[in-house]
């Protein structure tokens, strides 16, 4: 392989990355609050409101509905509002997160559900407020279950990005397809397969080993 | 202390549900008052009514002269602190250590981290935790983590504490020793306690006064003593016999033929019961020395209810005709309550 690939390898890993770090990071700031909301405003909970549930929903279930790939393509007049371009690293972080918040919002949502209800009744009991339950109760209860949702969105992050290279967004998606696709060189198509393996790995082994340190069951 | 007047809950819908009807109470400062029922009778949902963690449908809830009924909800939430609750199954915090469990409450109230530290190291001293202040409740017993629980609700200084069925989770012995540690804080901070159960064995170990509820209606009313001996209701008298048994065993019946009828060689059997005093009367010798009966002995036991004494004899008057009846006489005219259960005759 010529330095001139690893060079190409490198900066697909940094592009990787980059898009799955931005994705992500907004992802958990849009996305944990929606899922908090999806289970306060549920039936019987803190601030039951079911036409804020209900709607919240909806919306959610239409955009994981929409395939990844499709996506992408459908909100490119969105992507250059926002991002100036449609092309490019910074452009595929836009349908990236588009995609991450409602998926991180219903694990997130599922986290909190876990939670056994006496432990907010017993907050209640104690005469906290519904903004304290949410950030004295419910967060730091399902914490080590968010720290694990965050790990499978990061993995799933990385897969959309390299589906994001395909179409010029740049990350080891996009060489993999231009050098080990369409010029039949295998060692990069090799190359770009190890790295996402060994990417995810760590990943994985990270999110578990912090999860494990947060869980106090 | 805690006054509920006409307290209902309807829970509408499809299968509309009336919980409780029309339920009042009166429960002074400094008692131990026990609501006891079975799982469905609206125990749950009284206790709950108390801290208006469930609203009731109609009624007032007052507590040291508020009427909770009447609050916003900040000002509920306000008046929720001097509300300490504990629950069947503890509802800890399980990512907090036992002593940020126990400084929860006092946190959400906005207390320094010096003011909580003083104030609840002796709690936790009360409750004998004081070498478990950085263990998780994973890590905990079941009677540990109920310590927990009843530290955390001490640690706003409550007027009240509602103890929700908190010793259902736990084995005998260490439900003793929470009971004991109940009746402790009871009696050194003058707290009143309320608690639902559905373990007679409870509410004879610490209530002052007990409630027995069915179908969301309060049977029956009045001090532990009163209702342990002289019980109205089918209900009460089935809690009561699962912990005192009042009826005869059937293996005692065994030799015996039982007739409802005096009828000619059947001697009467005779149910006893004594409270208080009346224990040391000298039944039996009074019988046999008076009216030269000769009374066997089928069964017995006394009981130590709220340190009164509580005692049932079942006895078999043999003799002669007309002195079993003066016997029977003799017996109505004490202060203690007896009762012909039938007649029988020994059959070899």
């Amino acid at each position: 392989m010529s330095e001139q690939i690893i060079k190409l390898l490198l900066t697909g890993t940094l592009e990787t990355l980059q898009m799955t770090v931005i994705s992500t990071v907004v992802a958990m700031i849009l996305g944990i609050p929606l899922g908090v909301i999806l289970v306060v405003t549920s039936k019987g909970h803190i601030l039951e409101n079911l036409a804020v549930n209900k709607a919240l929903g909806v919306v959610i279930n239409a955009t994981r509905s929409v395939p990844f790939i499709i996506l992408m393509v459908a909100i490119i007049p969105f992507t250059r509002m926002i991002a100036g371009t449609s092309i490019g690293t910074t452009a595929a972080c836009v349908p990236l997160t588009i995609a991450a918040i409602p998926f991180l919002a219903r694990l997130v949502e599922t986290s909190i559900k876990d939670i056994n209800f006496g432990v907010v009744e017993a907050a209640q009991a104690m005469g906290a407020s519904p903004l304290q339950i949410i950030r004295k109760v419910l967060l730091p209860e399902a914490l080590p279950t968010i720290i694990d949702n965050i790990t499978v969105l990061i993995v799933n992050l990385i897969g959309y990005s390299a589906m994001a290279g395909a179409i010029g967004g740049g990350g080891l998606g996009d060489i993999a397809i231009r050098y080990g696709y369409q010029r039949f060189q295998g060692d990069v198509m090799l190359a770009t397969i190890i790295i996402l393996i060994v990417l995810v790995q760590l990943i994985q082994m990270a999110g578990d080993g912090l999860s494990k340190r947060m869980n106090k069951k | 202390m805690i006054e509920l007047k006409h307290i209902s809950k309807i829970y509408e819908g499809a299968n509309r549900v009336e919980a409780l009807k029309d339920i009042s109470l009166t429960i002074e400062q400094g008692q131990i008052y026990g609501i006891i029922g079975q799982s469905g009778a609206g125990k749950s949902t009284l206790i709950r009514c108390i801290n208006m963690l469930e609203v009731p449908t109609s009624g007032n809830v007052i507590i040291d002269g508020t009427d909770l009924t009447t609050l916003n909800e900040k000002q509920l939430r306000e008046e929720r602190k001097y509300i300490g609750m504990i629950f069947q199954h503890f509802n800890l915090l399980s990512s907090r250590t036992v002593y940020d469990n126990v400084a929860f409450p006092l946190e959400l109230q906005g207390m320094s981290k010096a003011e909580i530290k003083e104030r609840i190291l002796p709690i936790l001293d009360i409750v004998k935790l004081s070498d478990r202040l950085d263990n998780y409740p994973s890590q905990l017993s079941g009677g540990q983590k109920q310590r927990v629980g009843i530290a955390r609700a001490l640690a706003s200084n409550p007027k009240v504490l509602l103890c929700d069925e908190a010793t259902s989770a736990l084995d005998p012995q260490t439900t003793k020793s929470i009971l004991e540690l109940l009746k402790d804080i009871n009696q050194k901070l003058n707290l009143t306690i309320v608690l639902i159960t559905h373990e007679m064995q409870v509410i004879r170990e610490i209530c002052d006064r007990v409630a027995v509820i069915e179908g969301g209606v309060i049977l029956e009313e009045g001090t532990v003593v009163d209702v342990f001996t002289n019980p109205q209701e089918a209900t009460t008298k089935d809690f009561i016999s699962a912990v005192v048994s009042d009826n005869l065993p059937p293996e005692a019946l065994e030799h015996l033929e039982l007739h409802d009828e005096w009828i000619e060689g059947t001697a009467p059997l005779v149910r006893l019961k004594f409270t208080g005093q009346a224990t040391d009367e000298p039944v039996v010798a009074g019988l046999v020395k008076r009216f030269d009966l000769d009374v066997s002995i089928l069964f017995g036991g006394v009981d130590y209810i709220q340190n009164t004494s509580v005692g049932r004899l079942i006895l078999i008057l043999n003799g002669d005709r007309t002195k079993a009846q003066e016997g029977l006489h003799y017996l109505n005219e004490l202060n203690i309550g007896s009762e012909v259960i039938g007649y029988v005759r020994a059959n070899h």
